[in-house]
């Protein structure tokens, strides 16, 4: 082949990408992901309310629990959704193959066991009734809440509820205790909860990822819009650090209340930039297979699961943007 | 419009309250403690400069509770004074370090703290919010008068004229600019740009008043105008506005943090850490607060959004160029440094190619000129409607007319009528089929009457154009010649009675090619001979087809190149017919067989007639040797009774010799005279049948010899007659029977002996010459001479022109004469003799004499 077929290969390469890039179709974007409202996942939204994530080529659908988001994603219509890491272990384990390509947020203290007045020790969980999410994750917290308050599991009773409707059960006295996270956790404490233990007690244990169906990343568009995606939740992370008392009330669209109570929704979160998701995903991500053995422990200890073995999801850095790009806002 | 919200972009508003004995006691329990910590030796009074963005005796008076709330939390010892200053003399104050703490606005700390070594932000200013508690935070708000439809959105703004405060306020510019530049439009043009200063009012004014189209203001002027009953809700419409959840005003910009409080460098730590603690337990709801009309202090907030404002802005302190180093550009713009070098490694490469292909094509175009000047034949191409669009030739005498009057004309137009029609029909074809080929034509050109050969091939035009036609006219004219002169040649031997074969270079027989006449003389078609089972020779006769095979297989062998033979075919009809057969024979260098030709000519009717003539011959021959045959057995047995008749003559005149009278004796002599006559006649008879039969061997001899011996026997004659002989000429060896040739000169010479003028002596010239035909021979005499008319009849057998009496003879001798001479293939006449006196006998021989034995 001589130089001229090559360039003539790349500037028809060069045509075609242009052409291809004009003539995606208008209705359906490259990639749709699912959220519910939760503090990590908000800069997504902060994103996309500024401009600064192209609504053409990624969708944000925002959903009312996880439990809703892991249905899009299970039945595919969406490419991707906002989860804690082990909603996405559950989902990979029911067949929806998965990678997970950012972490929005580590729990240091966000996730909470709350009691009613009159439980205000964990000692006082004793034959009470928790509320708790049917996930690992709620499994995990209230194990190590039991651990701490050295109860057995039959001490207490469990009651599976997603997280929308921990709010009613709350209040009309079905539960005594509720293992639960922001933004409702801040509205029951300031409603006389009692905070029994927090996730600051098991730290670097709890994840909120961001899981895509790896077949949406086979085609160019969905990678490129992947990267669009996380490249403007960064961007949203930057201007919420460097500009708290702006970016709060930006959040405070989604997470309710005003700017400063927004923020305050963030206590408790590690949010990771760039480089610590570098460092938490590439190189095998160890530490995220080292969660995923802990939690299936757990879930053996429990009774959830029968089997030790179980399919863990690819994890990538290769969508993040590079660690060494430096944001000028 | 109260100075509370005229300033309430620069200037925290302040109020009045109530609540004073509680500040009050909170108060006191503060300076207890902080007078308490205070060491002795630093009682010494505090300046607090604070920005004046009004009249500085305004900001002063403004400010000067909180001057005396410090002095009173931080001791008696410690005067503060509170003193306002202008931008640039707040700046030359803190350079000098006149002032101790400074208050200002955002944007102006960041200049301030990049220009000289300040303390941060050691508490943030809370401004009270409308009718409610504290606000950490502000922001701009771009209003346009409502009417203006045209102004929707920030993009509106490029091309219009903007009122605003002033370059370094952050309400009133610098937020609303950055928001244009993050949403990547241009900043607004010096010349649209109108500073009108404080109070923020000025820009309400002059977008309500028309002064311009598009205002800067503050977050909360706009409510603080309405509140106070300035402005009707709805005189301005905000332009970009955000609604944010909790956030009490209209807002088009980011928020920013407020005003910070920040101290000199020489300003004791434990000084700072004091006035701070003093700001930060001021309670909203002190007098002192309410006379401020502010909420409060907090600590100090994060100006990092504001130093990035100006960063994008490229305000003071980043108002100059940024450094930027190689590495830099490297780093940052590596996709677009890698992008633009491959573009432009691109285009230099599309560029090289364009010039590659212009020069490729250029040379293809004289390559192009060239092969086409080098094509002898006629170029022309029509269009779809046969109209000439290019010419092209070599020789321009090709042309029936100079190439421009070609171009633009049809072909109807241009050609004479019968060659026009040659090339419509070419053109027709070739429209329907593609091409066409081989159409004939003759035009006078300049090069004279010339034939040419035309070929015509469609050329595709494009999907809107019709297809063209290219024709090429090849002078054909040497070709046209040879092909007439062959097809002469061909017409010559195709109609003629001469077939002519071309046969297989070996014995197989096969027939190759034939001329186009051997079904009209042979009954067979070309294609039937020339079929590969057909051999020649199974069409030959099986009495002559062994002779034919021979002869040829002879020639094959290195023998003649060429044979001639006779034979019978079988035609088409089954009938077998004489064929006369040339047969000649090609080689190659090597002197193989490389071709056989076969000229065939039906000779039956010559044939037939042969035969008939060797029959006839053969008859004659036969009679003759019958006749023959009968003249010896009876001369030769005749003489037996007439040998008795003499006899017995003679013995009758012997036993009646004297009886006998004289008549008797007369009449005896009567019978015996004619038995001797006969006799002698019957002698010359046999003489004459024996002429080739005896048969004297054929030798090869000097035929001089033969006369020679013939004038030895007439010698005595010779003498008798006082002759004179005189031979002269050429003489030959001739292969012939030497006793008749001497026989033959005996006659002659003894005739012309014996035929002399009385008294006269005989004069005889033999003379011998070559002749076209063999060898002439003469004898001449002057006798007696032969009348004309007589000559032929003496070469008769017993014929004589005088009696017995005047010239002895019995009228043999010519006759015997002729036989030798046709006997040996020649031929025997009588002419004059020279000077018309006497006679001549000539007679040819030929050169080999072979003669046939009788």
């Amino acid at each position: 082949m001589t130089p001229a077929r090559v360039l003539q290969g790349l500037l028809l390469a060069i045509a075609i990408a242009v052409l291809a890039g004009a003539c995606t179709p208008a209705e359906r974007p490259a990639l749709r992901v699912a959220s519910h409202v939760w503090p990590g996942y908000e800069l997504m939204f902060m994103a996309r309310h500024e401009g600064w994530l192209d609504s053409k080529a990624v969708e944000l659908v925002a959903t009312g629990s996880a439990t809703e988001s892991m249905q899009l994603l299970a039945s595919g219509e969406v490419d991707g959704a906002a989860l804690t890491f082990d909603e996405v272990l559950r989902l990979q384990a029911k067949g929806t193959d998965l990678a997970v390509v950012l972490i929005f947020n580590i729990s240091s203290g966000a996730d909470m066991l709350i009691g009613k007045a009159g439980v205000d020790s964990l000692a006082a969980l004793d034959g009470k009734r928790i509320g708790v999410e049917d996930s690992a994750l709620g499994a995990l917290m209230l194990h190590k809440a039991l651990q701490a308050a050295e109860l057995p599991h039959g001490a207490i009773t469990a009651v599976p509820m997603t997280i929308d409707a921990q709010h009613g059960a709350w209040h009309d006295g079905s539960i005594d205790a509720v293992v639960t996270y922001e933004p409702l956790a801040s509205t029951l404490l300031v409603a006389g909860g009692e905070l029994l233990f927090d996730s600051s007690q098991i730290p670097d244990t709890i994840y909120d990822v961001l899981a895509i169906r790896p077949a949406a990343l086979q085609r160019r568009t969905g990678r490129a819009a992947l990267r669009a995606l996380l490249g403007a939740h960064f961007r949203a992370l930057d201007h919420l650090r460097s500009n708290p008392a702006d970016a709060g009330y930006r959040l405070a669209i989604r997470l309710g209340g005003d700017g400063p109570t927004a923020l305050r929704t963030f206590r408790g979160l590690h949010l990771p930039d760039v480089h610590t998701n570098h460092r938490l995903l590439a190189h095998g991500a160890p530490r995220l297979h080292a969660v995923a053995a802990e939690l299936l422990a757990v879930k053996r200890e429990i009774g959830a699961i029968a089997t030790s073995a179980a399919p863990v999801p690819q994890i990538s850095a290769e969508y993040l943007p590079p660690p060494n790009g430096q944001r000028t806002r | 419009m109260t100075a509370r919200s005229a300033e309430s972009d620069e200037y925290p508003p302040c109020g009045a309250s109530s609540a004073l004995l509680a500040a009050f006691l909170r108060a006191l329990a503060t300076l207890c403690i902080l007078i308490s910590a205070l060491p002795a030796h630093t009682a010494h009074s505090i300046v607090i400069g604070v920005l004046a963005h009004r009249p500085a005796h305004e900001v002063a008076q403004r400010w000067h509770p909180l001057a005396a709330y410090l002095q009173e939390e931080l001791g008696k010892g410690i005067t503060v004074r509170v003193i306002a200053l202008p931008y640039d003399e707040l700046e030359a104050a803190l350079a000098r370090q006149q002032i101790d703490f400074a208050l200002t606005n955002p944007s102006h700390f960041i200049a301030l703290r990049n220009r000289n070594p300040l303390s941060g932000a050691l508490v943030t200013l809370v401004p009270r919010a409308q009718g409610s508690g504290a606000l950490n935070s502000f922001g701009g708000v771009i209003i346009v008068h409502p009417q203006r439809e045209d102004l929707r959105t920030l993009g509106d703004l490029v091309d219009v004229h903007i009122a605003a405060v002033g370059p370094f306020s952050l309400g009133g510019y610098q937020a609303q600019a950055a928001r244009m530049v993050d949403s990547g439009l241009p900043l607004p043009a010096a010349g649209r740009l109108s500073f009108v200063g404080t109070p923020h009012d000025r820009v309400v004014d002059a977008v309500l008043g028309g002064h311009a189209d598009a205002g800067f203001v503050r977050s909360g002027v706009i409510e603080g105008m309405i509140a106070e009953g300035r402005l009707s809700a709805g005189a301005v419409r905000v332009l970009a506005a955000e609604t944010l959840p909790g956030y009490p005003h209209q807002l088009s910009t980011r928020l920013y943090p407020e005003w910070p409080l920040f101290a000199a460098p020489h300003v004791n730590p434990d000084t700072a850490r004091r006035v701070a603690a003093a700001l930060l337990l001021l309670d909203a709801d002190s007098p002192v607060a309410q006379a401020l009309d502010i909420h409060g202090f907090s600590a100090a907030a994060d100006y990092e959004a504001v130093e990035r404002l100006l960063r994008s802005l490229r305000l003071p302190p980043f108002d100059g160029a940024p450094q930027f180093t190689w590495h830099d550009v490297w780093q940052r713009y590596l996709p677009w440094l890698l992008a633009f070098a491959l573009s432009l490694a691109l285009l230099s490469a599309a560029g090289f190619r364009t010039a590659l292909l212009k020069r490729r094509h250029e040379q293809t175009q004289r390559h192009l000129a060239a092969t086409l000047n080098a094509i002898p034949d006629l170029l022309f191409e029509v269009d779809g409607d046969e109209r000439f669009i290019g010419v092209h030739t070599a020789d321009p005498g090709q042309l029936y007319a100079p190439a421009e009057r070609f171009l633009g004309c049809t072909v109807a137009e241009t050609l004479p009528a019968e060659v026009a029609a040659v090339a419509r029909q070419a053109i027709q074809e070739a429209r329907l089929r593609g091409r066409s080929q081989g159409h004939r034509y003759a035009l006078s050109t300049a090069n004279g009457l010339r034939h040419f050969e035309l070929c015509v091939a469609r050329k595709e035009g494009s999907a809107s154009t019709s297809p063209s036609f290219v024709c090429i006219a090849r002078d054909i004219s040497e070709a046209h010649q040879t092909t007439e002169a062959l097809r002469r040649e061909r017409d010559l031997f195709s109609t003629g009675p001469v077939v002519v074969l071309n046969w297989a270079p070996d014995l197989s027989g096969r027939v190759l090619a034939v001329s186009s006449n051997v079904g009209a003389v042979l009954g067979y078609s070309a294609a039937e001979l020339c079929a590969a089972n057909v051999r020649y020779t199974d069409l030959i006769h099986p009495d002559d087809v062994i002779a034919v095979t021979q002869e040829l297989q002879a020639c094959m062998n290195a023998g003649p190149d060429h044979f001639e033979q006779s034979y019978r075919l079988r035609t088409g009809s089954g009938e077998y017919r004489w064929f006369h057969d040339a047969t000649r024979i090609s080689r190659n260098r090597d002197g193989a067989v490389d071709a056989i030709r076969g000229y065939l000519f039906d000779q039956t009717w010559l044939k037939t007639l042969e035969l008939e003539r060797d029959a006839q011959a053969a008859a004659l021959a036969k009679s003759n040797a019958e006749l023959e045959q009968f003249a010896y057995v009876a001369s030769h047995d005749l003489r037996q009774p007439l040998r008795m008749i003499t006899s017995y003559a003679q013995l009758l005149e012997q036993e009646l010799g004297t009886t006998l009278s004289g008549d008797t004796r007369r009449m005896l002599d009567f019978v015996a005279e004619g038995a001797t006559r006969m006799d002698e006649m019957l002698v010359s008879l046999l003489e004459y049948s024996r002429v080739g039969r005896s048969g004297a061997p054929l030798s090869d001899f000097p035929v001089r010899e033969a006369l020679e011996e013939a004038i030895r026997f007439l010698e005595p004659a010779i003498a008798e007659s006082a002759a004179a002989v005189e031979i002269s000429g050429e003489w030959p060896h001739l292969h012939a029977c030497r006793n008749e040739l001497v026989r033959l000169f005996q006659n002659l010479l003894g005739n012309a002996i014996k035929y002399r003028r009385a008294g006269e002596a005989p004069e005889v010239h033999i003379d011998a010459s070559a002749h076209p035909q063999g060898w002439l021979f003469s004898v001449s005499d002057n006798g007696i001479g032969i009348e004309p008319a007589q000559r032929e009849r003496l070469f008769r057998v017993f014929q004589r022109l005088h009696t017995r009496t005047e010239y002895e003879g019995n009228g043999i001798g010519l006759a015997i004469s002729r036989k030798i001479v046709e006997r040996h293939g020649g031929r025997i006449w009588i002419e004059a003799g020279p000077g018309g006196r006497g006679s001549r006998f000539l007679f040819i021989l030929a050169p080999r004499a072979n003669p046939t034995p009788n």
